[in-house]
């Protein structure tokens, strides 16, 4: 099994605990004998996406940036699972992620087909990862943030022609629920 | 009023084109993709008690940059206090569908930065307006700058227009027919494969450079 971990957690100084667990968790992959991409995004140099559509209409497949991003791409059309780490700033995933969630389009294609009675992108690989979710939240995130980021992530999953097959909350409280064993 | 334009393409934006449908004399526009300036932004930002922001939706939310500029607005404590402040938001699939979540973030945001939101307009179906000729958008463009308006003078905004606006939530069995019909033609993909062809990479439109060879 394959797993690609994108690891949006912006902070150097907030919950470290929780970062720390996550990583001991994917350790235990690690043994397992599953292969485990881990990309800590607030490391890796990474531009904003231009908009520009040279992945579609130009360099089919391939972004015209070429920096930190295109082992993630790379990854991305090898992996069983994807998981998106992020914690919740101002009610909403990181702008770290966000910055490197824009940038998986090149990964699909600019042609459109109904799917569930949506319109989407067809996806440029045949396969597809399962989506997770993991986020890490402290006492000031409320209810309605933690909601509308599933929903958010449900959507991202039709989007990708995938499924959301987890979305875990990591509060720091110790005995949270948010092995990656069932994966 | 200051109008924020979101887009990662800056100037050449369908959020451009859409600024320019109710731009006045007096108001003063900013673009958030210039990531460098976002510090000298929230003095501008400070000085105005209108604010519009318009952006593209990118997967499924804001672009990233967009996202970075409402964190760096929030470290600036209470720099968006009492401010009255409207979004208009667009895609470029059809339904609104789409959008939905977006919008919801929005009456969080405004709780976090303390800001009265004057409502979310949203506009799917967005990616040709740059190079559509204005008449070929006059009715949406009338729309959107009645309801600026009444953002300028604190009005509600008409609810029809809004609605108006955002068009069918989602697709019906119907429309999902013919498109799976006109699809087969290949009229729904003319647009991407001109482009492909007059950079000359119509033959490599389903390259895959990331497979393992
Ligand atoms: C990286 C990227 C991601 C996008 N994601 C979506 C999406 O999830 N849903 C959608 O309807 N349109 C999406 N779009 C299309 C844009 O919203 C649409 O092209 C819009 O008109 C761009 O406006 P702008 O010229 O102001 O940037 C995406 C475009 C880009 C470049």
């Amino acid at each position: 099994m394959r797993v690609c971990v994108l690891n949006g957690f912006d902070s150097e100084e907030m919950t470290v605990a929780q970062e720390r667990k996550l990583e001991q968790e994917l350790e235990v992959l690690n043994q397992k004998g599953d292969t485990v991409d881990y990309f800590k995004l607030r490391d890796r140099k990474i531009a904003y996406c231009l908009g520009c559509w040279d992945c579609w209409l130009k360099t089919p497949g391939e972004c015209r940036i070429k920096d930190e991003q295109e082992d993630i791409l790379k990854s991305f059309v090898k992996t069983d699972h994807l998981v998106f780490v992020s914690n919740v700033r101002l009610g909403f995933v990181t702008a770290t992620l966000k910055k490197t969630m824009d940038r998986l389009i090149p990964n699909f294609l600019p042609y459109i087909r109904v799917y569930q009675n949506e319109f989407h992108h067809y996806p440029r690989y045949e396969k597809t990862p399962i989506l997770h979710t993991r986020l890490i939240v402290d006492h000031t995130v409320e209810r309605d943030e933690i909601d509308l980021i599933e929903d958010y992530f449900k959507r991202v999953a039709l989007n990708f022609g995938s499924d959301l097959k987890s979305f875990k909350i990591i509060d720091g409280k110790g005995e949270e629920d948010y092995e990656f064993a069932d994966m | 009023m200051l109008i924020c334009n979101g887009s990662p393409r800056g100037e050449m934006s369908n959020s451009a084109t859409i600024a320019k449908w109710f731009l006045k004399d007096q108001d003063k526009v900013i673009l958030l993709m210039k990531g460098p300036k976002h510090q000298e932004y929230l003095d501008i930002l400070a000085a105005y008690d209108h604010i519009v922001f318009i952006y593209p939706l990118y997967v499924d939310a804001m672009p990233g940059i967009v996202k970075a500029f409402f964190e760096r607005v929030a470290i600036a404590d209470g720099l968006m206090a009492g401010k009255k402040v409207s979004f208009i938001i667009h895609s470029g699939f059809p339904e609104s569908v789409h959008l939905e979540v977006l919008e919801r973030y929005h009456r969080i945001l405004s709780k976090k930065l303390g800001f009265v939101l004057a409502d979310t307009i949203v506009i799917p179906g967005s990616e040709g307006f740059r190079l559509m000729p204005p008449k070929q958008n006059r009715k949406k463009q009338q729309d959107v700058m009645k309801l600026m308006d009444q953002f300028r003078i604190d009005q509600p905004f008409d609810d029809h227009l809004v609605r108006r606006l955002a068009g069918k939530r989602q697709s019906n069995k119907m429309r999902n027919f013919i498109f799976s019909l006109l699809e087969k033609t290949g009229i729904t993909n003319l647009y991407w494969n001109s482009n492909l062809k007059r950079n000359n990479a119509y033959n490599k439109r389903f390259d895959k450079p990331y497979t393992e060879l």
